[in-house]
């Protein structure tokens, strides 16, 4: 047997998102409640970011947020980025631990309000692979509202940093954040240089992150490479 | 500025003791012609619909409209210092978040007075459709608080069919299952254990008894209990409160799960 529910007009009925962790559930459902509150407790103890004594800050903005830049040797730092990376890896679907980060510079943007809302890995690689425009892809998909196939060239060009892996948290999505971590990722890899836009390949981006890097450097051909592979 | 005074103080702290425990907290909607509350319960299984007429407060007083945003568990461990003799007078100020119960004795030379903090309560405004009812059965509330109580040993969810001859009430479970038959009676003599039934069409509905056995706080408020059923609609449970009011509850039924069977 199953237990109705009334709907007489309340507003929360049904499936609703969560404002603080985006997460959907069922109002009233005793299950799904229980499992928000842990989902949405782990995640905002995860974001939570008082501040560091020695933190790096490479960036601050007039409203309060700020950027930091983490290198792999400090023990203490990466404990954060990685309860970070967890959350990210869940978000974004990558499913295999990527051991190798020795030679990345882990970028975060901190919101005024104390919490880790984005953040941006970022890697040495010498070589990218552009992506081919989808009108030259072979495969053409009659809907074109949905995603289609897509793929890169075999031929490699020189591209100096890679973005291993970029994420902001949903709620904080569509406010450019993003765009400034790039920017500071450009203006602050490479010691005493700043990257050009065309200097900067993506691994396998989602479908967000596609539209970003389409839209970052300006063109759809962007630079692409393999995730572990350099 | 809003007052209202009843005399019998005790019916104000059995209308608490019936719904504190399914409501934590809810609005009273307080206008000149009374004091009303309607809420659900934090799983949008039942409703709770109350009302209480100002003909019954005396005096009342209600200068505009205003919605008392209130904590129902304070409220009912508030109304526990009040004794059953004496009057409770509500009052709260245009202004202002709090709310102050006044409680005196019959023979007032005992006069004691709480206040409490007021809640912001986000509220929806909740539509109840009017509906007919196929089947209307009443009977003795203790009763019915009896049949509720002896099958929830039974069983966790209770099938009241209703039929011409009578109304049943069945559940089963674990350890086995059980009965229980009420037969029509209009006794003349004590209106108050007399058992009707109204009805237009035969129905049988599946509810939880859990809830049930909540609405059933309500015993204490009134000799008689109604029940208004129609096939795969909620039931409406309802209990008057003397002459001044009536408290409603709408429970969802439970419904065969269509992968299941």
């Amino acid at each position: 047997m199953e237990q109705m529910t009334l709907d007489v007009g309340q507003s929360l009925i049904g499936a609703i998102q969560c404002e603080g962790c985006g997460m959907t559930y069922t109002h009233g459902e005793p299950t799904d409640e229980a499992t928000h509150v842990k989902f949405h407790q782990r995640l905002l103890s995860a974001l939570k970011f008082p501040g560091w004594k020695n933190e790096r800050v490479i960036q601050e903005f007039y409203e309060g947020s700020r950027i930091l830049v983490v290198l792999p040797h400090e023990k203490l730092f990466m404990k954060k980025v990685n309860a970070i990376r967890i959350l990210m890896d869940e978000d974004l679907g990558f499913v295999v631990e990527s051991k190798n980060l020795q030679n990345s510079k882990t970028f975060l943007y901190i919101s005024p309000d104390h919490q880790v809302v984005a953040c941006c890995v970022a890697e040495i690689i010498s070589k990218g692979y552009r992506v081919l425009s989808p009108d030259s892809s072979p495969m053409k998909s009659p809907n074109s509202s949905l995603p289609r196939p897509w793929c890169c060239s075999n031929d490699a060009e020189p591209a100096r940093c890679g973005i291993n892996r970029i994420w902001v948290l949903s709620s904080q999505r569509r406010q450019g954040i993003a765009t400034r971590l790039l920017d500071a990722v450009r203006n602050h890899f490479i010691m005493g240089y700043q990257l050009s836009r065309s200097e900067l390949a993506f691994t396998d981006p989602t479908p967000t992150g596609k539209l970003l890097a389409s839209t970052y450097c300006q063109t759809s051909q962007f630079l692409v490479y393999k995730l572990g592979g350099r | 500025m809003f007052e209202a005074r009843l005399a019998q103080g005790t019916l104000l702290k059995k209308v608490l003791e019936a719904i504190k425990d399914l409501l934590n907290e809810a609005t009273w909607d307080c206008n000149e012609n009374g004091m009303s509350l309607q809420a659900m319960d934090s799983s949008h299984v039942s409703l709770v619909s109350l009302t209480l007429n100002a003909e019954g407060f005396e005096p009342y007083r209600c200068d505009r409209n205003c919605s008392l945003g209130i904590n129902l568990a304070s409220m009912s461990k508030i109304f526990k210092c009040a004794s059953n003799e004496d009057s409770i007078t509500i009052k709260a100020g245009d202004e202002g978040d709090t709310i102050t119960y006044v409680f005196e004795s019959p023979n007032g030379d005992k006069v004691s007075d709480y206040e409490m903090k007021l809640m912001d309560i986000e509220t929806d405004h909740l539509g109840i459709p009017d509906t007919t009812y196929s089947c209307v059965v009443k009977l003795p509330a203790a009763e019915f608080q009896r049949i509720c109580r002896d099958l929830s040993q039974i069983g966790e969810s209770v099938t009241i069919c209703c039929t011409k001859d009578g109304v049943r009430f069945s559940a089963s479970g674990d350890l086995g299952s059980g009965n229980i038959k009420l037969a029509q009676n209009a006794n003349v003599d004590k209106e108050d254990e007399a058992v009707t039934i109204e009805m237009q069409e035969a129905c049988t509905l599946t509810f939880a008894l859990r809830y049930l056995n909540f609405f059933c706080k309500a015993t204490p408020l009134s000799p008689q209990v109604t029940l208004s059923m129609s096939n795969e609609v909620p039931l409406v449970v309802e209990y008057k409160i003397g002459e001044m009011g009536h408290v409603r509850y709408y429970l969802a039924p439970k419904i065969e799960d269509e992968a299941d069977s």
